[in-house]
């Protein structure tokens, strides 16, 4: 590609990365947060995080866990509450200028992790733009994904050398120990990330990152919810709950929900089916985005309540992260394309092999 | 598949979903000196009139103002009885019980069904007297 065609591409990416993380801002600051879910579980923490200043007051407001979901993870609703805490009382206004610096951060770690998978700058930034475009920010402005996204493209930008630098397993595992506190589905990410890291051979880092998302997010937290709990919280799946009817209903109002959207999906498909290189290079990052989708998709068939209701309420919010972790491989596969070079990654640093003794 | 086709292929089919994206974010705020204007008034309002004129409350303003008014007089260790009326849909109601625990919080709402008078809701401190 030529350099004037790369610069071109470059301005466009910028020009669309800011129209992305604009738009995302004023969409969410031009009135308090709101939404369903922010009212019920997210607001409504950080609310009474605000005026208690007590992890007992999550537990206090919704003792039968009967729609705030007690047994989440704190960290959005505290980060909430550190946000506006030089606001008093508690204002949802005073919040939502978070909604854009979390999706300039997701943008940049899009931006991040395609240039750690050798992706050309202009494209790499395209990846930002995609990142930044994405309709979840102008949906549900205020929900929790907001900073899984973020912890999650952090630590995809290091998946390439988790078990190969010590300090790249590190940060992986101290990014999906954090999403882990985000959200039930950071812990599914973390895990999943450690399944296709041990199926990569990656024993140790595969060890690493399922023990530090469960010593330290998952085990705290159901310390803590079993010490403040005041009765056992309702689950919203359980193993008996399944049946074949609820997972062919549960699949026919995902084909219903996401047909609006096949065309982009399509047109994702077509861009990784055109660059095999890239398909072969992103076969792990391949590999967990589908098995963290078939889980969390999967997990309807389990549902307690009707699982179409249960698909159409949270589909869109559950495939936004693997997608977004796709976005840079998608960009890496329109590089390879376009520019109709493969560029392999340099190889890493190995201790030589020792001499064969004699 | 030639290397140009392939190359025209892929543009086309990344500037497609970019514009796509582009222009249903355009859409969103668009338009954008009615976005702007309102994003003004309310980071000008006050915070009680911030909430009342959310979309919380913005079809009824009547049940943001007691909520708002039981905010200020009922201590944060009292806990809160909504009352609404026989006849209100269950998910109705539970609407209301969830915004009346978010203006409330970190008290406990809890749900009761019965004569509300005019106003369609009742609020009451649990147990009665709670108020200061």
């Amino acid at each position: 590609m030529s350099r004037s065609a790369s610069r071109l591409v470059g301005a466009a990416a910028l020009l669309l990365l800011v129209l992305g993380v604009f738009t995302a801002g004023v969409f969410a600051m031009r009135e308090p947060f709101a939404l369903n879910d922010y009212t019920a579980i997210w607001g409504l923490k950080a609310r009474a995080l605000h005026r208690s200043g007590s992890l007992a007051s999550l537990f206090r407001v919704d003792p039968a866990g009967a729609f705030s979901h007690p047994e989440y993870p704190p960290l959005w609703p505290l980060l909430l509450t550190v946000a506006t805490r030089a606001r008093l009382p508690y204002d949802d206004l005073v919040a939502t200028p978070l909604w854009p610096l979390l999706a300039l951060a997701a943008s940049l770690l899009a931006v991040r992790a395609a240039l750690r998978w050798n992706v050309a700058p202009p494209f790499a930034l395209l990846a930002g733009a995609a990142l930044s475009l994405l309709p979840y920010w102008r949906t549900y402005p205020g929900y929790a994904e907001g900073l899984l996204l973020v912890f999650v493209l952090a630590a995809a930008g290091e998946a390439g050398r988790a078990g190969v630098g010590a300090g790249a397993t590190l940060r992986l595992s101290i990014f999906l120990t954090l999403a882990a506190w985000t959200k039930p589905e950071g812990l599914v990410a973390a895990l999943a990330a450690a399944v296709v890291l041990a199926l990569a051979r990656r024993f140790r880092a595969a060890l690493l990152v399922a023990a530090s998302a469960l010593l330290f997010a998952a085990l705290p937290w159901a310390l803590v919810v079993r010490r403040l709990a005041p009765q056992p919280l309702p689950t919203a799946f359980a193993l008996s709950a399944f049946s074949f009817e609820k997972a062919v209903a549960a699949l026919a109002a995902l084909a219903a929900e996401a047909a609006p959207a096949a065309g982009l999906a399509l047109a994702a498909a077509g861009l990784l089916a055109l660059a095999p290189q890239t398909l072969r290079r992103r076969r792990m990052v391949l590999a967990w985005a589908a098995l963290y989708s078939a889980v969390l998709l999967g997990s309807f068939a389990f549902s307690r309540f009707d699982s179409a209701w249960h698909v159409r309420w949270s589909w869109d919010r559950i495939l936004v992260v693997p997608l977004a972790v796709l976005i840079p491989a998608l960009a890496e596969a329109l590089a390879e394309s376009a520019t109709g070079r493969n560029e392999e990654p340099l190889p890493e640093a190995t201790p030589p092999a020792p001499a064969p003794a004699r | 598949m030639t290397p140009a086709l392939k190359r025209t292929a892929a543009a086309l089919l990344a500037a497609a979903v970019l514009l796509v994206l582009a222009w249903r974010a355009w859409e969103a705020v668009a338009p954008l000196n009615v976005s702007l204007s309102v994003m003004g008034k309310f980071w000008r309002a006050s915070t009680p009139a911030r909430l009342l004129n959310s979309r919380l409350f913005r079809r009824e303003p009547n049940f943001g103002v007691a909520l708002l008014g039981r905010d200020r007089s009922l201590p944060f260790g009292a806990d809160v009885v909504l009352t609404v009326p026989l006849a209100l849909p269950d998910a109705a109601a539970e609407e209301m019980r969830r915004k009346a625990a978010f203006v409330l919080a970190p008290r406990r709402v809890t749900l009761a069904r019965g004569d509300t008078g005019r106003e369609g809701f009742a609020l009451a401190a649990d147990p009665p007297g709670g108020a200061p």
